[in-house]
C-alpha cells in the first residue's frame, strides 16, 4: 500500500479500520506530514487523472491506470523528505512524468502505460544517465533523488 | 501508430507547429523551451501542424490559451523522426485538415533513446515558443 491510500476515496472505504491496526501503514502515512512535496505530487497526479481527455490535434491525455499506480508507488519509495515539489506532467498516450529540479540538477521519472518506470539523471540540461526503476527495490528510485539532493 | 512514412514533400525548411500544454514549457539557462514530454507520445505519434498550410492565428483559435512551439522539419528529421500527414486526425473545425501531421520515429525507439532524441530537438536554439495573443491583441 502506498501513501495514496490516505486519499478521500480510500478513507470512505470499508478498509479504513485496517489503517488503525497496521503500524507499517501508519508509518507510511506519517511520511506525508514531513514531506510537503508528497501532497503536491499526489494532488497534481489526481488532477491529471480527473482532467485527462483526448485533445485532438495535441494528444491523448487520459492517464493510464498502470502509469498512475506506478507513480504512486514511486512516491512511496522515495523516502526523502527534504525535496522541492516535483512537476507532474501528462505525456500523450497515457504516460506521465515526474520532474524534480535542484540547481543545475534534475531527476525525471517517466511512468508508462505498461507499468514500467525509467529514471533520467540530468545536469545542465543534459541526460547523464538513464535506467529502469526496479519498483521492488526502494533504493532503485531513491538513489536518483538522493544524487540530486547532494551539494 | 508511429508514422508509416516520411512525407518528403514537406521540406526541411518547413516549420511545424506543436501545441504545448502549460506544463510542457520550462525555462533553462534563462530561455523558455518546450519540455521533452511534448514530443514523447507513447505511441510515437506527436501531432503538429504545417505552418503556412494553416496560420498560427488559426491554431491559436483552435487551442486558445495554449502556446505553440515552432520546430523546423529538418531538425526533427535529423533526430530520426519522420513526418506523416494525418488529415483524418485533424481537430474539428480545422480549415485545412491536410495541415495536420504526426512526427515520431518510424520504428519504435527504446525509451531512453526516445527521451534523448526529443530532448535534443526541444533544446535546439532554433525552437521558439509562440504564446497566445492577449485579448488586447485580438
Amino acid at each position: 500500500m502506498t501513501p495514496l491510500t490516505a486519499s478521500a476515496p480510500a478513507l470512505s472505504s470499508a478498509d479504513v479500520p485496517k489503517f488503525y491496526t497496521q503500524a507499517a501503514q501508519l508509518e507510511k502515512m506519517t511520511l506525508a506530514d514531513s514531506a510537503p512535496w508528497l501532497y503536491s505530487a499526489l494532488a497534481q497526479l489526481w488532477e491529471l487523472e480527473q482532467s485527462g481527455a483526448i485533445l485532438q490535434g495535441v494528444g491523448d491525455f487520459r492517464i493510464a491506470d498502470r502509469a498512475a499506480t506506478t507513480a504512486r508507488l514511486l512516491f512511496s519509495l522515495i523516502n526523502v523528505t527534504d525535496l522541492p515539489s516535483p512537476v507532474v506532467s501528462p505525456v500523450s498516450g497515457g504516460s506521465l512524468s515526474i520532474v524534480w529540479s535542484m540547481g543545475s540538477k534534475e531527476v525525471k521519472f517517466s511512468c508508462y502505460p505498461d507499468g514500467q518506470a525509467l529514471y533520467f539523471r540530468c545536469q545542465d540540461d543534459n541526460v547523464l544517465e538513464d535506467g529502469t526503476v526496479d519498483l521492488t527495490v526502494a533504493d532503485s528510485a531513491r538513489a536518483a533523488v538522493t544524487w540530486m539532493a547532494q551539494p | 501508430m508511429p508514422p508509416s512514412r516520411d512525407d518528403l514533400e514537406i521540406s526541411d525548411d518547413t516549420s511545424l507547429l506543436r501545441v504545448l500544454l502549460r506544463k510542457w514549457i520550462t525555462t533553462k539557462g534563462g530561455r523558455q523551451r518546450p519540455t521533452s514530454d511534448s514530443l514523447l507520445d507513447s505511441n510515437f505519434e506527436n501531432s503538429c501542424f504545417v505552418e503556412g498550410e494553416i496560420t498560427i492565428v488559426e491554431v491559436h483559435l483552435l487551442f486558445p490559451i495554449l502556446s505553440i512551439a515552432r520546430l523546423r522539419a529538418g531538425l526533427i528529421r535529423r533526430e530520426g523522426f519522420a513526418i506523416e500527414r494525418r488529415p483524418d486526425e485533424a481537430p474539428p473545425h480545422c480549415s485545412n485538415p491536410a495541415a495536420h501531421v504526426v512526427i515520431g520515429p518510424v520504428v519504435p525507439l527504446e525509451r531512453g533513446l526516445y527521451e534523448r532524441a526529443a530532448r535534443t530537438i526541444v533544446k535546439d536554439p532554433s525552437v521558439v515558443i509562440l504564446h497566445p495573443p492577449t485579448i488586447e491583441n485580438y
